[in-house]
């Protein structure tokens, strides 16, 4: 397992570098000046100048890359070029606020998939399963910005219980403040990402229940509570964490929309700001924490697989 | 010895004695300041005689703050413009001078420098404000890596010199005009010499405002805090002024409708109806900005002169106002709101809509009659460059849009690729010569509408009239001048006068825009 874990973080490096090889490219793809756009359009050439060296512009592309690759190794991600601070500063005030909506989030997604992915699984002509049905498409069907947009005008607007603009809060410092604030962009987010999650549980939770463990099972006299809890519903994990970490990678790396929404000081909302002002050390930072993310998340992905099915074996 | 005279004055009217062409334009343009001026003073928010000292106000931002650096004219800085940071003047709705950091100033007779005496008084920091600040701040405005929206308004300037800790005087380079020199008082913030340059202001401020800064988080969050050595007695009455920025809109009309936030700041006019009955609509200065339409005079088939005017009188500039602002700001055919002493909208009268003289000036003077108008993000462009496409239809004129995001749009309009497109300018208070400091509006070769080919020589003429005119009767030659050559060579047309807006709750009292359309919260309180 150890070696398995090394060597995946070893395959990172290339995977990272080449992200991070792309995602230059596509920043430098990207049409106009950014010099020119924070000098404005009554700039002299001076201040133009004086602004594309301020940023690195000045330099060529390429000098600029591995400039920034090594200040990047060395723990320095540059400086924001609208705001002037620290982009790692920004990745550290921005990372935590997002993180924390994303499991608060994602609980709501549990929360709301395992049971009704059950009920459609296990109860699929019955009334409870034709609802969840229902659900399940007005669920997929609903853009979660919408969503969104619902509930800040019911719980904000008109009855004004909630926040429309929520604040990050850490959770340790305050949890009442920050579940207040949490409450209404991760609701949006995991009506949607639960009902999609549902689904996979429900289709792989079918396929177990149909399978011959399952058969065995029975036939050994075990109750049907024991069947889907011990024996189904634990093998049809594997394919809904895949899903489920892809989801989670969703929210970590900033839902964007929900997170501009809501006001919500994320990572989705810095990459949001990023683009529209061309910080291009922001934006490449934000996007290559994004990469990191997945990568680490499927690498996790791949060892939860392991525990979970011992049949599994890590090469 | 040399002897001074006062600018303390009466602003002076150029028109006087301009005939009898004059007096009707003095009239529309009273009618119009009327209207300007009523406007301005419901623009204030709910009043009430006895201010509650303490408290915070908590506003929604529809616009991320770029610096603190007061020498950055963007309007994303208006938030802090005037709570930061003292200018040396400020003017009344009808552009008469009144002291702030200056106290007095006396303009020589030769007209070639001023001599002004500050205020006895200390930035936020506790540290007094001397003659050297003010030589400092002039010195980075002529510095042109440095001098950003400072540098136009200053270049009439040679050099400053501190006379005492408390008088300065300011050196021209030629005989100048008082207006010109009150525009630059007025738009001269007084900067810290130690922090006055880009790198301190991205992240700090240095100024003697009635506020400074508690804390910041960008693009997220600003908290102003009280500045305790402000000079005006018992002003500010908040303790604390939190910005809280928002991207999307809808998310910053919800925060005010659901009491997250106190009022708002630059709202878009479309959530009037749903704001009106609960909240306080407050209009900025209708004097700040007025919205243009241009088009590229280099390329075809705009550089005929006589299809930029048939193309321009195809436009229905009330129709654009009535969609783009509703029953607010006023229609303007030339570059200058009714207050400026330059507004002379008879004379603009020559391109007035008129779709008849349209069609027959694009079938006779067009050699091709289709372009192509970049559309940039900014409110409103969108909604004013279709309705212009669809009157250009009409004429017989096929105009294709393109949408563009703002980095692009600024880069294009720089290179001279753009053929048609639609932004407002700062207007000019007093002097056109401060008009001029726009690029769009500049002469020579730093004109960008006139990319590589350099503003007309009539125009250039006409600006350097404007920069030399000194009396009242030269002045107005001078604008009108100014007027004539613009037209002769039309790039550019008014469509209205812009109006910021703010919806503030009802426990809001005195939020004011200033004539910039700068936040002042000097006066502000919040009372239940």
């Amino acid at each position: 397992m150890a070696r398995f874990v090394i060597r995946r973080l070893l395959q990172f490096i290339p995977v990272f570098l080449l992200a991070a090889i792309a995602v230059w490219a596509l920043i430098y793809a990207l049409p106009g000046d950014p010099a020119e756009a924070l000098a404005g359009l009554n700039a002299t050439p001076e201040e133009i100048a004086a602004v594309r060296e301020r940023m690195g512009l000045d330099q060529p592309v390429w000098v600029q890359f591995l400039t920034w690759l090594g200040n990047a190794a060395a723990g320095d991600l540059g400086v924001s070029s609208s705001s002037a601070f620290s982009v790692s500063g920004l990745l550290a005030k921005h990372i935590p606020a997002s993180a924390q909506l994303a499991v608060f989030a994602m609980f709501i997604v549990i929360l709301i998939a395992i049971p009704l992915g059950m009920v459609k699984a296990l109860a699929p002509h019955r009334l409870a399963g034709r609802i969840v049905n229902v659900y399940l498409s007005l669920s997929l069907a609903t853009p979660p910005f919408w969503i969104g947009q619902l509930l800040i005008l019911a719980f904000a607007v008109s009855l004004r219980m909630l926040p429309a603009a929520s604040r990050y809060v850490p959770f340790w410092e305050d949890p009442g403040q920050a579940l207040r604030n949490m409450v209404l962009p991760a609701l949006a987010l995991g009506i949607y990402s639960g009902g999609v999650l549902a689904r996979f549980v429900a289709a792989s939770l079918s396929e177990a229940m149909e399978s011959d463990y399952v058969r065995t099972a029975r036939s050994k006299g075990a109750s049907e509570t024991r069947v889907v809890l011990r024996h189904a519903m634990r093998n049809s994990m594997l394919p809904v964490l895949t899903v489920g970490a892809l989801q989670l990678g969703t929210l970590l790396g900033g839902a964007v929309v929900m997170e501009v929404l809501f006001s919500y000081s994320g990572i989705g909302r810095l990459l949001f700001e990023s683009i529209r002002t061309r910080d291009y050390a922001v934006m490449q930072a934000s996007i290559l924490f994004v990469v990191i993310l997945y990568l680490v998340l499927s690498l996790l992905v791949d060892v939860l697989y392991a525990a979970l099915d011992p049949r599994i074996r890590l090469k | 010895m040399e002897e001074n005279v006062t600018l303390q004055s009466e602003p002076q009217n150029p028109r006087k004695g301009a005939g009898r062409r004059g007096a009707i334009r003095t009239a529309i343009a009273a009618i119009l300041a009327a209207t300007l001026t009523g406007a301005l003073a419901v623009g204030a928010g709910a009043q009430s005689s006895t201010p509650v000292k303490g408290g915070t106000l908590t506003l929604g931002v529809g616009r991320p703050l770029q610096d603190f650096d007061p020498y950055q004219g963007a309007n994303q800085n208006y938030i802090i413009a005037k709570t930061l940071y003292s200018n040396l003047i400020s003017y009344t709705d009808d552009l008469k001078p009144e002291p702030d950091l200056a106290t007095e100033w006396k303009l020589a007779e030769d007209n070639r420098s001023v001599t002004i005496t500050l205020r006895d008084t200390v930035f936020a920091d506790g540290s007094p404000l001397t003659a050297e600040d003010v030589v400092a701040g002039i010195k980075r405005a002529q510095d042109p890596k440095i001098a950003f929206t400072q540098r136009g308004v200053a270049e009439f300037i040679e050099s400053a010199t501190a006379i005492d800790p408390h008088t300065v005087r300011v050196d021209f380079t030629r005989p100048t005009g008082e207006d010109r020199v009150l525009d630059w008082m007025f738009y001269f913030p007084v900067v810290k010499a130690a922090n006055n340059n880009p790198e301190f202001l991205k992240t700090g401020a240095a100024g003697s405002g009635p506020f400074m800064i508690g804390s910041y988080s960008p693009g997220t969050e600003l908290t102003l805090v009280k500045n305790p050595h402000y000079y005006e007695e018992g002003k500010p009455y908040l303790d604390e002024v939190v910005y809280r920025f928002f991207t999307d809109q809808d998310g910053l009309v919800s925060a005010l409708l659901s009491g997250d936030v106190d009022g708002t700041v630059w709202q878009e006019l479309r959530y009037d109806q749903q704001l009106a009955q609960d909240f306080q609509l407050i209009d900025g200065s209708l004097s700040a900005q007025t919205q243009l339409l241009y088009v590229n005079p280099v390329n075809a088939p705009f550089d005929n002169v006589e299809c930029r005017r048939a193309v321009l009188r195809a436009v229905d500039r009330e129709n654009i106002r009535r969609t783009v602002q509703g029953d607010v700001g006023i229609t303007v055919l030339g570059p200058f709101p009714p207050n400026a002493p330059a507004y002379d909208e008879e004379l603009y009268s020559q391109v007035s809509f008129d779709m008849e003289a349209a069609k027959k000036g694009i079938a006779e003077h067009c050699a091709t009659k289709t372009a192509t108008a970049a559309v940039s993000p900014s409110p409103g462009v969108a909604t004013i460059l279709t309705i212009v496409q669809a009157n250009l239809a009409e004429a017989g004129f096929d105009l294709k849009l393109e949408n563009m995001d703002a980095a692009t749009f600024i880069s294009l309009v720089r290179k001279g690729e753009v053929q048609m497109g639609s932004f407002p300018t700062v207007n000019p208070f007093r002097s056109v010569a401060s008009l001029a400091t726009n690029r769009g509006f500049s002469g020579g070769d730093s004109n960008y509408w006139w990319f590589g080919k350099g503003a007309p020589a009539d125009y250039d003429a006409a600006l350097e009239a404007v920069r030399s005119a000194l009396t009242p009767e030269e002045i107005a030659a001078a604008n009108r001048q100014f007027n004539e050559a613009l037209l002769n060579n039309i790039w550019t047309t008014g469509l209205f006068t812009m109006i910021d807006r703010a919806a503030m709750s009802p426990k809001v009292h005195d939020f004011q825009f200033a004539l910039g359309s700068q936040l002042v919260l000097n006066n502000t309180y919040v009372a239940e």
